[in-house]
């Protein structure tokens, strides 16, 4: 999913009013309570909502620029470093009696797809039974990690942004699909257990081109997830699995095959096929395993995550992530320190293409797709650490600032988050960066 | 130089007596008490039953009967001071807290009620409603169908 993978516009109409018709079904499953309630369906909801102004040093160098996530565009954010941190969320929610609830939430920031309707982060219904039970229907935001769920939300935690090894390659913000909760306890200790099914969609920017071309759309189903979280006064631990099948192949892998596959690359080099139909992504499955704590003693806050991801696809995302976090509240300051990483050590295991037959082939014909298919390799390796130092001042209730200072070690050709400016073929010798970036948060 | 002494003793231990008032009078003041409707069939809840009643982990009494917790407005001292006392956490930790919560979409914090008196009415009237407030006569509360079942100080 890189430069070279190239994305068409494939929305269908369709896909478009996928929301709409979920939203619609969740209304019509609970309208009998509807009809019921005691105020009208238009009264009585809590509008809420969250913000960050931010600035961050995206476009200090020129050969690694720094991203919150590969949703952004690349080119975009380097020339605005206000952009990287910055959103607006506004929820609304209502209950409507003691079982029946909705939620919906938008969340304006910069992406990729900024239309509305990807902008819905949250849009669902809620059925609460009398007993431990609980259901979901309709859009919700994807919580395979420990911060999953509230990384928009800035004021709710202490980064200025979450440990990009960590959660800056994660393609899927949401799902529309339906999802299951348990939740029990003894007032001594918490637990829940969770389990969705559902699809999503997203599309990134990998690399750094922009432009139509240079954007890919992934589109995921089944999503599936189960979780179980256990709290006991501070501590908190939480541990999640997600699969999900790509369904469609993105038009840029499509692009490949049909150039390997051409008669006369065959003739030459037929294992460039094997090679295409490794980066293909059309019904390739990801796995995601998270284990996570949290422990919040007083002022004390020690917080980490690991998780290993794996597919059947060689061209995308793999490997071990994991970040350890500490902190100290000193009345209205927060400073803390946190180490993250990311491992992924895959090699590019395919044999030498051989040289180019001259004719049939253009001279460096072989070479050139070679180049390009070891090159593209690495937008997805995130192979790379970063240490960080922050402060946290909440110098007025709801509202925060934040100052957080960062230094990065990209290991050879670590491109997955961050892009570089270099042209094809990328050099892959290390890389050490620093970026400082400081946000406002506050909610509302 | 006896009748300074005569005159100095009164005066102490009125100065003495009016002291310990004082500081009875701010205990008092400082205390917080958390409470429910008589009809819950509460008498008594532990610190951590607070805790998880009031920070969104339980939906329920420790009997069974379901529960609606009920807060005050966001920078209000005695918000502060109940949270602060209760967890031991900055007021800020708890805002963030409730920021997760309710911006993930997992719950919403407790409703906000803006002066004792509906607090007070909301609690005699719902027996499924807890709530906290300053230290006041449970005699007095008991009348209004109120039972004190738990009471915070200062840490």
């Amino acid at each position: 999913m890189t430069d070279l993978f190239i994305d068409r516009p494939r929305r269908s109409a369709a896909n478009e009013l996928s929301l709409l018709k979920l939203l619609v079904c969740c209304l019509a499953l609970c309208c009998q309570s509807l009809a019921s309630a005691e105020d009208s369906l238009v009264e009585n909801w809590d509008i809420t909502g969250f913000g960050t102004l931010g600035y961050a040093q995206s476009g200090k160098y020129s050969d690694a620029i720094l991203k919150r996530n590969i949703s952004q565009r690349s080119q975009r954010i380097e020339d605005n470093g206000w952009l990287v941190d910055s959103r607006l969320g506004l929820q609304v929610s209502k209950e409507f009696n003691a079982h029946w609830d909705a939620v919906g939430q938008v969340v304006l920031q910069e992406k990729v797809d900024n239309s509305l309707e990807n902008s819905f982060e949250m849009a669902f219904v809620r059925y609460q039974s009398d007993g431990i039970w609980s259901m979901r229907l309709g859009r919700m935001v994807l919580d395979t990690f420990l911060l999953s769920d509230y990384r928009n939300v800035g004021f709710s935690y202490q980064w200025v942004r979450p440990p990009p090894e960590f959660y800056g390659w994660i393609p899927f913000t949401h799902y529309d699909g339906i999802k299951t909760i348990f939740e029990f306890g003894d007032f001594d200790q918490f637990t829940r257990i969770e389990a969705y099914v559902g699809k999503g969609g997203a599309k990134v920017n990998i690399g750094y081109q922009g432009g139509g071309t240079s954007y890919n759309h992934a589109q995921a189903s089944p999503m599936l997830g189960m979780g179980v979280t256990w709290e006991k006064d501070d501590l908190t631990l939480r541990a999640y699995v997600t699969q999900f099948r790509i369904s469609e192949e993105i038009a840029a892998i499509e692009e490949l095959q049909g150039f390997v596959n051409d008669p006369a690359v065959q003739a030459f080099w037929p294992q460039a096929s094997q090679i295409a139909d490794d980066y293909a992504l059309k019904g390739s499955t990801f796995s995601y395993h998270s284990l996570g704590f949290s422990w919040r003693p007083l002022a004390w806050q020690l917080q980490g995550e690991l998780s290993h991801v794996s597919s059947d696809s060689f061209g995308t995302y793999g490997g071990k992530r994991g970040y350890i976090h500490f902190g100290r509240r000193f009345g209205k300051f927060f400073p803390h320190v946190t180490y993250s990483r990311s491992w992924d050590g895959r090699k590019y295991p395919y044999d030498a293409a051989p040289a180019t037959p001259t004719p049939p082939l253009p001279a460096g014909t072989l070479e050139a797709l070679e180049a390009s298919l070891i090159d593209n390799r690495l937008s997805g390796v995130v192979n790379q650490y970063t240490a960080s130092m922050g402060l946290r001042w909440d110098f007025a209730s709801h509202k925060a600032l934040k100052l957080q200072c960062e230094r990065t070690k990209l290991y050879g050709g670590s491109f997955g988050i961050y892009p570089t400016t270099m042209a094809a073929p990328r050099a892959l010798q290390e890389l050490t960066r620093s970026w400082c970036s400081t946000t406002f948060d506050w909610i509302f | 130089m006896m009748n300074n002494i005569k005159i100095l003793l009164p005066l102490l231990f009125i100065l003495v007596t009016l002291q310990g008032w004082g500081q009875g009078n701010r205990d008092d003041a400082s205390s917080i008490q958390v409470i429910v409707n008589v009809q819950s069939e509460l008498t008594e809840l532990n610190r951590k039953q607070v805790m998880s009643l009031f920070l969104g982990r339980a939906r329920s009494f420790p009997n069974g009967k379901s529960t609606k917790a009920f807060d005050y407005q966001i920078g209000s001292q005695l918000r502060e001071n109940f949270f602060e006392w209760l967890t031991g956490k900055s007021i800020s930790d708890i805002d963030a807290y409730w920021a997760r919560l309710r911006y993930s979409g997992r719950t919403s914090p407790p409703r906000v009620i803006s002066d004792l008196d509906t607090i007070l009415y909301i609690v005699s009237k719902n027996q499924n409603a807890i709530a906290y407030i300053r230290q006041q006569d449970p005699a007095q509360l008991a009348r209004q169908g109120i039972v004190v079942v738990h009471t915070l100080k200062e840490l």
